[in-house]
C-alpha cells in the first residue's frame, strides 16, 4: 500500500478509544494552536491492535515550548500505563529532515496512518528511496546481530527467550513490510509481508511455525522447549530478509512517491 | 402462616432467609443513596486510588514503593541478608537530601522527610497514617463520593441499627413465644441472631460507598493492560507503570523479581480497604497540603528508531 491516503479512523476497543481521546483533548488544551495535527499510525491506524500493542501517535506542533508541554506530563504518564501510548512531538518544520533521517520509519507511517486531528501533514510526504533503502539493511542487521548477542545471553532461561521472540517480531513484520514496499509488490500489512516473505523463503512448515511465533508474542511465552525452536527460524528468515535488503537497488525511485 | 407458629428448625431456616432479606435491602438503600453524582474523579494521581483501595496505609506503601524504585530511597537490611527486604530488619533512608524538596506531592515529600535518617519501614509509615496529606486525600475522596462522608456514615448506622433491631426484635418475640410454650432449646436462635447482626454491620458499612466500588472498577479496568504487562515492567520510574499497577491492583500485583523491595512493603496485616468504614480523622502535621503536581520526571519514547525494541537490549534506535 503506497497511496499517501491516510486511512479512515480505526474502531479501537472503547477503553483505548476512552483514553487516547482524553490525552488528545489534554493535548489540544495543553497546546492550543500550536497543536498542528494528530496522527495515529501503525498497528493502531489500522484497528488491529494485539493485546501486547503500543500506540503510536505523532502530534504535529508549531513550536514546543516548556510551558505548554509541562501541562501534558501528567496526561502522557496516564495514558502510557494505561495503553502504552507512545507519542512523537514533531515540529511541522522537522517532517522533511525526519523523513531522510528515519525513512523506513516514515515509510510506515505514510502506508500507515489515521488523522485523528487537523490537516494530514503527511499528504505530499517523500521518503527518500536511498535513505531507505540504506536504513533497511541497517535495522536488519541490527536486530540479527543484537539477536544472536541476546541469544547467547539470555536463553539459558527460556522465559527470557520467549521475551526475546516477542518484542523482535514487531519489528520484523516492519520490516518485511518496508521490504516488499521497495521491490515494488506492497503486502496489505506487516503481518502479511512476513507471512509471504516466510514462504517464498521456503522456511520449513512455516504456516505453523508463523502460527506459534505469533502466540508467542500475545502471551510473551511459549510452551516448554519451544522457543529454541522458534528462535533459529526467526533468526534464518531475518538473515533472508537482510541478503534481499542488501540487493535491492538503491536508485530506482518509485512513482508514487 | 404466622411464622412464630414455626417449630425451631423451620423457625431457623425462615430466620437465615429473613436475614438475607434484610441484608439485601439494605444493599439496596444503600446503592440508591450512595450512588449520587458528585462529579467525575480525575485519574491522574495513583495514590488517590490507591487511597480509594487500600486506605492510607497503602497509599502510602505505594507511595514509598515508587519512591524506592525512582531511587530516592534506599533499601537497607541490618543483620538479615539484603535478599530478604521482608525481614523485620529492613530500613528505608533517604538516597539524597535534595531529593525532598525534588519531588511534588506532599505524600511523597513527607515520607522522604520520615526517612532522612534510617528507619525501620513498618512502624514508620505506621506513624505517618493521619498525617496532612493523607488527610487531603481522604477529603477529595469524601468530596467525590468515592468514601463515605459524615452524612453518609450516619445514615449507614441508621439503617443498620434498624434492621439490627428488626432482626433481633424477631429473634426475642420468638425467643418470648417459645419460652412462654415451656421450651428452652433457645440457643440456637440466639447464636444465629447474633450472627444476623454482625453480617448486617459487616456487609452495610464497606470502606467505600457505591460510587467509590464503580470508579475503582473503572480504574481497574482503565489499567486492565498493564497487569498483564506486569512481568515485563521496568525498574528506575522512567514511567508510572509501576505505580499505577499497585495503586489500581494492590503490590501483590508487582513482581518481587523485577521489584525485590516490594516484598518489605506487602502489609502485614488487613489494610483499611479490606475493612469496614472508616479511615480515621487523625490530622497530624505532615508538610504541606497544597495540591500536587506530576511527579516531574521525565520520560522515554516519543523517538523514531527501528520499530521496537527487540528484548532487553532493544533494537535500533534514533538513527542507529
Amino acid at each position: 500500500m503506497s497511496s499517501s491516503t491516510p486511512l479512515p479512523l480505526p474502531q479501537l476497543p472503547p477503553p483505548i478509544a476512552e483514553v487516547l481521546n482524553t490525552f488528545l483533548q489534554s493535548a489540544k488544551d495543553a497546546f492550543g494552536l500550536d497543536l498542528l495535527s494528530a496522527v495515529l499510525f501503525g498497528s493502531a491506524a489500522e484497528g488491529k491492535l494485539r493485546a501486547t500493542s503500543d500506540l503510536n501517535l505523532i502530534l504535529v506542533l508549531a513550536s514546543f515550548s516548556q510551558a505548554k508541554a509541562d501541562q501534558l506530563r501528567q496526561p502522557l504518564r496516564v495514558a502510557q500505563a494505561a495503553i502504552q501510548l507512545h507519542p512523537m512531538f514533531l515540529l511541522k518544520d522537522e517532517i522533511p529532515h525526519a523523513a531522510r533521517s528515519f525513512a523506513p520509519k516514515f515509510a510506515d507511517i505514510r502506508r500507515r496512518r489515521a488523522i485523528l486531528f487537523g490537516e494530514d501533514p503527511f499528504v505530499s510526504l517523500t521518503v527518500p528511496r536511498d535513505a531507505e533503502v540504506r536504513q533497511l539493511r541497517q535495522q536488519l542487521l541490527n536486530l540479527i546481530l543484537r539477536l544472536r548477542a541476546a541469544y547467547v545471553a539470555r536463553s539459558l532461561r527460556e522465559e527470557q527467550l520467549s521475551l526475546l521472540i516477542a518484542g523482535a517480531l514487531g519489528p520484523l513484520r516492519s520490516y518485511a513490510a518496508v521490504l516488499l514496499d521497495l521491490e515494488g509488490r506492497p503486502a496489505a500489512s506487516p503481518s502479511q509481508a512476513l507471512e509471504s516473505l516466510g514462504a517464498e523463503f521456503a522456511i520449513p512448515e512455516w504456516p505453523q511455525l508463523s502460527a506459534r511465533l505469533a502466540a508467542t508474542q500475545e502471551r510473551r511465552m511459549s510452551a516448554s522447549g519451544e522457543a529454541p525452536r522458534l528462535f533459529f527460524p526467526l533468526l534464518d528468515l531475518a538473515c533472508r530478509m537482510q541478503s534481499r535488503a542488501e540487493a535491492l537497488s538503491s536508485e530506482v525511485r518509485r512513482e508514487s512517491l | 402462616m404466622n411464622p412464630f407458629d414455626l417449630r425451631g428448625p423451620e423457625f431457623l431456616v425462615f430466620y437465615i432467609f429473613f436475614a438475607w432479606l434484610v441484608i439485601v435491602a439494605l444493599t439496596l438503600l444503600r446503592r440508591l443513596s450512595e450512588d449520587r453524582d458528585t462529579g467525575k474523579p480525575p485519574i491522574d494521581d495513583p495514590y488517590f486510588v490507591a487511597f480509594l483501595r487500600g486506605g492510607e496505609s497503602e497509599a502510602l506503601r505505594v507511595a514509598t514503593l515508587s519512591l524506592i524504585d525512582r531511587g530516592l530511597l534506599t533499601l537497607k537490611s541490618s543483620g538479615s541478608p539484603a535478599l530478604l527486604p521482608g525481614s523485620a530488619d529492613s530500613r528505608l533512608e533517604l538516597a539524597d537530601p535534595a531529593a525532598v524538596e525534588s519531588v511534588k506531592r506532599p505524600i511523597e515529600k513527607r515520607i522522604l522527610e520520615a526517612f532522612k535518617t534510617a528507619q525501620p519501614i513498618h512502624s514508620t509509615l505506621a506513624s505517618l497514617e493521619g498525617c496532612t496529606a493523607c488527610f487531603d486525600y481522604a477529603i477529595n475522596l469524601e468530596k467525590f463520593g468515592l468514601l463515605p462522608d459524615e452524612e453518609v456514615r450516619k445514615a449507614r448506622l441508621r439503617r443498620v441499627a434498624i434492621a439490627i433491631g428488626i432482626l433481633l426484635g424477631v429473634a426475642v418475640v420468638k425467643i418470648f413465644i417459645a419460652l412462654s410454650r415451656g421450651r428452652t432449646n433457645i440457643l440456637f436462635l440466639v447464636i444465629l441472631s447474633g450472627l444476623a447482626a454482625f453480617v448486617v454491620f459487616r456487609t452495610s458499612t464497606p470502606f467505600r460507598t457505591m460510587r467509590g466500588e464503580k470508579f475503582l472498577q473503572d480504574v481497574k479496568s482503565l489499567f486492565s493492560s498493564l497487569r498483564q504487562r506486569a512481568a515485563s515492567l521496568r525498574p528506575g520510574g522512567a514511567t508510572s507503570d509501576l505505580v499505577w499497577l499497585a495503586s489500581a491492583y494492590g503490590l501483590a500485583e508487582v513482581s518481587p523479581i523485577l521489584f525485590p523491595s516490594v516484598m518489605a512493603l506487602r502489609p502485614r496485616g488487613p489494610t483499611r480497604g479490606s475493612g469496614s468504614s472508616g479511615w480515621g480523622s487523625g490530622n497530624s502535621s505532615c508538610g504541606t497540603t497544597t495540591s500536587c503536581g506530576s511527579s516531574g520526571s521525565t520520560c522515554g519514547g516519543g523517538g523514531c528508531g527501528g520499530g521496537g525494541g527487540c528484548g532487553g537490549g532493544g533494537c535500533g534506535g534514533c538513527g542507529s
